[in-house]
């Protein structure tokens, strides 16, 4: 019985992963929203940027043995099908295959792409301007690592390249990463300072006022006192923050360090 | 704590009285600066940090009460122009005129931020306030009040204008700041790597010459001895003016000097800038209170100074001359990725971590700027900045006034306004009113004053009287605006202080939340020798058992005191590959820069080197010896 079940399982996780619509040409994309033809280009883009021709060269058996995969409307993985873990368990050499097929169209039509995106955002700034990049990285991380996994337990880690080929591949993967983490550090970053930089001008302004209007040294010097109090407090708001997360953190060490392997 | 204020314009029109007997017989200036031969140029910044600074603005804002007796002897006793008799110094009248140094060079310095920020990059000219302080220690000195001198900058600017104390000697022609004369006291100066021969001075005016030397040097000894050993670098500089009048320093004539100009910029010496009493265009001061669009020291001395400052930027390597100011600046709150950061490693996990915290010194630089600009707002375009420009048009009709009179009478005329002015000034000087606050009072009464004054001048007869008459009306009102505006100065330092802090606080916070580790662990104690040196030197960066291998920074001193900087390839804990060397003897003026190849701890192959009054030379080395010319196309440059 227990046989039988883990059968259907399988058979339904391979029909999960093999939709009916072929994704890495133009014309399955036509018929989508312009948002998520730039969601879906972008992510092509960010999946198959600085591809070394090599890696391409490295998967060619697989692509060999899935052929149709390379005919045009032969893809039978949509983007977004790399994202699920399901796809990684059962069926890397068609996840491989379509990531070849991926990384080819995008090296031959790239000039087609970027038109595409640029008419779109010409067309849509509005609808293009609320599209979040650091989302569309994130999940071009997730592609890129289930493929590079994929990669470390098919065939294609034979080739004696493959492990430089890999460590660069992984290598871009991180400077994605790390981009995306900058970008969000930045507009957090960017908040702060704009916040930082009117409560200051604000504070100054209202010392102004209050010296314009009415000369009072007492209420002054006690607006001053007041101030580094306030200050003072909000050191010490940060200091419990720290002190949470610190906590948070020892949490977390004593959790991984109680796991039952 | 008491602050003697800024905004001591009532000052000035004190002083006016006192400069306007020595203006009647010898009120003339140069009509344009040396500094006006300057072409225009536009920056490009090519530097790879969006982190640093252009320029760095100093100049004295404020006094410590405690500091004010230190500071008006020292004036009196260090003059520029001349020297005081023992009898002149002690005079009250002195102070008077040491005080509207400081308030004037608070309204004049908002000139040359205006121009250097009109043409260049946005958030990159900050101005650092200073306030003068005294202690038993050091004497009279002077710190920072913002943070701006915390932020990597190109090259930093000492500004300041000046009169010379004693109104007795005005009649020779001295030095002074008064309507349309004005007196600019400059000096440049950057890292010790920007130029290394002259340990990073670039210009100096000519009285402050030794002691921006002096200062140069002191500054660059103690950033060595501070990375030799690893301590938290703590020199801070003080304005050159105010180390100038603290002490004189002894004449050293070895100095590589170059006058001001454009034919020899490449030689490797400070520019020493003569002492200029410039005179300012009278058409623009006629009705400067009400139309002040153009700026009259802009356009005699301002524009062409920034076109020298601008023309600096050009010409210097942006990433050398703030690679050490940004290493500083990430040892404050990155020790580790400071070490990594002078082994210029190009690991991902450096890279990244170092674009985080350049982000955050970015930051800081933005809101410094914003305070600049408030700065700037408040004195220039304030109600100080408009009282300033009454009282300059004042002292400017005044000056006039006393020309037409000199032109139209004989000399008996000055000499009686001299007699006159001493007991003017006397008056000021006694009892506890400050000419400080002056300025709060309607600019009609102000200026009535003054042409009562004047008209007082010319009758030669009650003078004495009627000046007496006018400081006894104000006086009641002057102590109390005197006392607000101290405190309203205190706060503001305070609330702009207490921001900085704690943006600083939010920032740091943010940036521990998202650094990730480093890859690779570099050491900041390993071995680092050159031959020559009886002792070993500090090494930061890669190391292998302990030596200096690979990528990094070495430094090494003497008991002579005779050090060596290098930044570069090492191998065996000795200099070898490409790099950058800076080599200081304790008995040679300037410092000796050496770039390119490396072997075993002496230049080997084709280097470039510069050394004090000369060009750079490209030579080729043997073994530390210099065997004839190299050629160009086979340097290896070191990159910041």
């Amino acid at each position: 019985m227990k046989k039988y079940i883990e059968i259907w399982l399988i058979s339904v996780l391979l029909a999960v992963a093999t939709p009916v619509l072929a994704t890495f040409d133009f014309d399955t994309i036509e018929g989508l929203t312009p948002g998520e033809q730039y969601r879906q280009l972008s992510l092509l883009m960010l999946v198959s940027g600085g591809i070394d021709p090599a890696l391409v060269t490295m998967l060619q058996p697989v692509v060999e043995s899935n052929p149709g995969v390379m005919e045009p409307g032969g893809s039978s993985l949509e983007l977004d099908d790399f994202v699920t873990p399901l796809v990684r368990i059962v069926d890397q050499e068609t996840l491989l295959a379509n990531a070849a097929q991926m990384f080819r169209f995008a090296k031959v039509n790239s000039a087609e792409i970027q038109a595409r995106m640029t008419a779109i955002v010409r067309a849509n700034p509005i609808l293009i301007s609320m599209v979040d990049v650091n989302e569309i990285a994130a999940d071009a991380i997730i592609i890129r690592n289930s493929i590079a996994d994929s990669i470390e337990y098919s065939d294609a880690i034979d080739d004696p390249n493959s492990a430089a080929l890999l460590k660069a591949f992984r290598g871009q993967t991180i400077y994605l990463r790390n981009m995306m983490e900058y970008n969000i550090f930045q507009e957090e970053l960017a908040d702060i300072t704009s916040q930082a930089i009117l409560d200051l001008g604000g504070r100054l302004d209202a010392y102004q006022r209050m010296f314009d209007d009415d000369v009072d040294p007492d209420l002054i010097k006690r607006r001053v006192e007041s101030a580094e109090i306030m200050n003072e407090q909000t050191g010490n708001r940060f200091e419990d923050q720290a002190m949470m997360r610190n906590t948070e953190l020892l949490m977390m060490l004593i959790l991984m360090e109680s796991q039952v392997h | 704590m008491r602050f003697s204020s800024l905004i001591a314009a009532g000052i000035s029109i004190v002083a006016t009285a006192a400069l306007l007997s020595a203006c009647a017989g010898t009120a003339r200036g140069s009509k344009s600066s040396v500094f006006q031969n300057y072409k225009e140029v536009e920056v490009v910044d090519y530097s790879l940090s969006k982190a640093d600074a252009l320029v760095v603005i100093r100049y004295p804002a404020i006094i410590h009460a405690d500091a004010e007796e230190s500071y008006f002897h020292a004036f009196s006793m260090n003059a520029i122009g001349g020297e005081v008799p023992p009898a002149s110094r002690t005079k009250k009248v002195t102070t008077r005129i040491a005080q509207s140094v400081i308030a004037k060079s608070n309204y004049y310095v908002m000139s040359l931020y205006r121009e250097l920020q009109k043409e260049l990059p946005e958030n990159t000219v900050l101005l650092s306030p200073h306030i003068i302080l005294w202690d038993r220690d050091r004497g009279l000195y002077s710190r920072p009040i913002l943070a701006a001198e915390q932020i990597p900058s190109v090259v930093t600017v000492d500004f300041n204008v000046y009169s010379y104390p004693d109104t007795n000697e005005l009649m020779d022609s001295p030095p002074v700041t008064f309507g349309d004369l004005i007196t600019p006291l400059f000096v440049v100066q950057g890292d010790r790597w920007l130029q290394p021969p002259t340990n990073g001075l670039l210009l100096a005016s000519d009285p402050m010459l030794q002691t921006a030397w002096r200062l140069s040097r002191k500054q660059a000894d103690g950033e060595v001895e501070s990375m030799l050993l690893a301590t938290p670098h703590t020199v801070q500089r003080p304005l050159d003016f105010i180390a100038f009048l603290n002490r004189r320093s002894v004449r050293d004539r070895n100095l590589p000097l170059k006058s001001v100009g454009e034919s020899r910029l490449q030689v490797a010496a400070v520019e020493d800038y003569p002492v200029e009493k410039i005179r300012m265009d009278g058409a623009l001061l006629e009705n400067l209170a009400e139309d002040f669009a153009l700026d009259p020291f802009s356009e005699s001395f301002v524009k062409g100074a920034a076109a020298r400052v601008r023309r600096t930027l050009n010409e210097v390597d942006n990433d050398r001359a703030t690679f050490f100011a940004r290493q500083t600046a990430l040892a404050r709150f990155d020790p580790e990725l400071a070490i990594a950061f002078l082994a210029r490693s190009g690991g991902e996990s450096v890279r990244t971590r170092l674009q985080l915290a350049e982000a955050l010194i970015e930051a800081e630089r933005k809101f410094i700027a914003a305070q600049s600009i408030s700065i700037y707002d408040g004195t220039y375009l304030g109600d100080y900045g408009s009282k300033m420009r009454q009282m300059i048009e004042g002292e400017y009709r005044l000056l006039e006034n006393r020309r037409t009179a000199a032109r139209k009478a004989n000399v008996t005329t000055a000499v009686a306004a001299l007699a006159l002015i001493g007991s003017v000034y006397a008056l000021t000087a006694t009892g506890a009113i400050g000419g400080i606050a002056l300025q709060s009072f309607g600019g009609v009464l102000v200026l009535g004053s003054l042409w009562a004054m004047s008209s007082t001048l010319e009758t030669r007869a009650e003078s004495a009287q009627m000046s007496e008459h006018f400081l006894a009306l104000i006086a009641p009102a002057l102590e109390r605006q005197i006392s607000v505006q101290m405190e309203w100065l205190e706060s503001k330092e305070r609330i702009s202080a207490m921001g900085f802090a704690e943006f600083r606080n939010k920032t740091l916070t943010l940036y521990q939340s998202r650094v990730r580790s480093l890859e690779q662990q570099y050491d900041d104690d390993c071995i680092f020798d050159y031959p020559g040196f009886n002792v070993s030197g500090r090494w930061y960066g890669s190391c292998r058992g302990g030596f200096a291998h690979d990528r990094g920074y070495g430094v090494i001193r003497d008991e002579a005191g005779n050090s060596l900087e290098y930044l570069g390839s090492a191998a065996s804990g000795m200099p070898s590959g490409t790099g950058g060397m800076i080599s200081r003897n304790s008995r040679e003026v300037g410092a000796l820069y050496f770039e390119g190849s490396f072997k075993q701890g002496l230049p080997n192959g084709v280097v470039q080197v510069e050394a004090p009054g000369g060009r750079p030379r490209i030579r080729e080395f043997r073994a530390g010896k210099d065997v004839g010319n190299g050629a160009a196309d086979k340097l290896q440059r070191l990159t910041f």
